[in-house]
């Protein structure tokens, strides 16, 4: 069952600037080591950190938000894409628990964070 | 030469999203109307028959259990953004050919098939870690462009296929003329008169014969097949055209709501060149009827226009000089013969004022949002011709010099 909303919500997050700039500095440095030794085996480069997914980059994650006096705690961040309406530029976090999926939109005018979408398994 | 395609985009960007519409079968469609069309398929849907270009009915009719949602262009544009700055990282020559795919020129990156073969498979998991585990990938490795592209056009969704002086002619052998990029049905059928039946015959054809049968296009398919280097990796350039259509939800003759569906593309078409810098010397409108056919009609323009008004004043001439007796489907307006702003005026037009007023126009709707403020005649209009990814490819034909030197040195 696929739901399209657009309500207000409260949302837990994770902040964590100081980790997703470690990882990029790390990659980043992973690249110039590699350009250095490139006529070198390449296939001996470091392999990425282990920390996966789309959030490897963010430094916000929605942890547990809470909609029409339910809490809902979030197990996967699946996708987060962002999209602009004129100066605003708005954030949407695809993420999703045991049974649901949940679309959240975060919105860098109003800095209020919105359900966009609901789809649950029958 | 590397070429990566991602599989199914679209329907592998909406599994990645949603964990739960995963190994279903899933239709990404541009409307999800009777008519709609379905622009993107699962894997699982196409096993089943539902493939791009599939009507929402008939896709219903073949598995009434399909997932049909609607496109979201900013998803699929932000993950592109994504993959792409990832290819980034392992050279600097990368060229976008569409919102899937991509050409990597590796030359100083590796020194052998083997070496690109890690950094293909390095290239897949970084992009499942950093998009999505769905999202997978197959990537063609050839010593050209146009063989690296065959090779990912064939290889199996999420695996790596290289193409060598060992293996091209297996491949090749008994392999249809349409699996080839840029052979169609009807060039097939020319091929087939030549007595050339699969890609290896094409490959050992007399490269005169087909010049001389078939031009320049005969002369090109033959070399790709044999690995000489036609065109290379290259930046994206400027457009030479940009347009934009739309099938009608609503099939009319009424020509306040064409003009107003028209007024629509003409201001998309308009900012696109007015973001660019570009102004346009040439306009083409397009219309299609409900019971079949259609016509184009161009015109070029003796002075370059830019901005939304002149631009919809041109394809209005051409389309809605009369009323039109036969309903209306689909409305379409390209402009071509683009170049960058001259900035040189004209003793017939205030164009400068018109182009102050575009800015501003430009501005104000680029900082509150489209259609903040728009003409009377797109009132009304919000819902109609929205955002669409577009499928154009940036493959451009060698120039000139460069055909010449080449059909030269096969002759000498």
């Amino acid at each position: 069952m696929r739901e399209v909303l657009n309500e207000p919500i409260e949302v837990l997050v994770s902040f964590l600037p100081s980790q997703a700039l470690r990882r990029r500095r790390e990659d980043r440095q992973d690249r110039v080591e590699s350009r250095a030794q490139k006529t070198k085996s390449i296939a001996d480069k470091k392999s990425h950190p282990q920390i996966n997914g789309p959030g490897r980059y963010n430094p916000i994650a929605p942890l547990l938000f809470r909609w029409r006096q339910k809490c809902y705690r979030v197990d996967k961040l699946n996708l987060v894409h962002s999209s602009r309406d004129g100066r605003d530029k708005i954030y949407y976090f695809s993420v999703s628990d045991d049974a649901n999926f949940f679309k959240l939109s975060f919105s860098t005018k109003t800095l209020g964070w919105k359900i966009e979408e609901l789809y649950t398994e029958a | 030469m590397l070429h990566i395609d991602m599989n199914s985009y679209f329907a592998s960007v909406e599994q990645q999203a949603n964990p739960f519409l995963r190994n279903k079968p899933l239709g990404v469609c541009a409307y999800l109307s009777k008519n709609g069309c379905i622009i993107g398929s699962s894997i699982e849907a196409k096993d089943v028959g539902i493939k791009t270009g599939c009507r929402v009915a008939d896709a219903v009719k073949l598995y009434p259990a399909v997932n049909l949602i609607e496109n979201e262009p900013s998803k699929y544009r932000s993950t592109t953004t994504l993959i792409f700055s990832i290819l980034g990282q392992y050279t600097d020559q990368v060229e976008p050919y569409s919102i899937d795919e991509a050409f990597l020129d590796m030359t100083g990156w590796a020194n052998n098939f083997n070496q690109l073969e890690k950094q293909a498979a390095e290239i897949q998991n970084h992009i499942k870690d950093m998009a999505g585990e769905w999202m997978r990938s197959s990537i063609g490795i050839a010593s050209t462009r146009w063989l690296a592209k065959f090779a990912s056009d064939i290889a199996e969704p999420d695996s790596v296929l290289t193409i060598n002086e060992d293996n091209l002619e297996s491949i090749l052998k008994a392999r249809s003329l349409t699996d080839a990029w840029g052979i169609n049905y009807r060039m097939e059928r020319r091929y087939k008169a030549l007595g050339i039946h699969d890609l290896l015959d094409l490959k050992q054809a007399d490269p005169g014969k087909l010049l001389r049968a078939l031009g320049k296009p005969g002369y090109f398919m033959w070399a790709n097949l044999n690995g000489r280097t036609i065109d290379k990796v290259s930046k994206p350039k400027d457009p030479k055209t940009i347009g934009h259509s739309y099938c009608l939800p609503k099939k009319t003759t009424d020509l306040g709501y064409l003009k107003g569906v028209m007024y629509k593309l003409c201001e998309r078409a308009g900012r696109r060149l007015r973001d660019k810098n570009l102004e346009s010397a040439g306009v083409a409108g397009i219309v299609g009827f409900v019971d079949g056919g259609g016509y184009r009609k161009h015109v070029r323009l003796g002075e370059p226009i830019f901005d939304t008004l002149s631009i919809f004043e041109e394809v209005d001439k051409l389309l809605f000089s009369t009323q039109p007796n036969r309903k209306i489907r689909f409305l379409a307006m390209n402009l071509f013969s683009l170049r960058p702003v001259s900035g040189q005026m004209s003793w017939l037009d205030n164009c400068l004022q018109k182009r102050q007023l575009a800015k501003a126009l430009d501005v104000i709707n680029n900082k509150y949002g489209d259609h903040t403020i728009y003409p009377g005649q797109m009132f009304g209009m919000q819902g109609y011709a929205r955002d669409r990814v577009g499928y154009r490819k940036t493959v451009d034909l060698p120039d000139q010099e460069e055909i010449t030197t080449l059909v030269n040195e096969y002759l000498n």
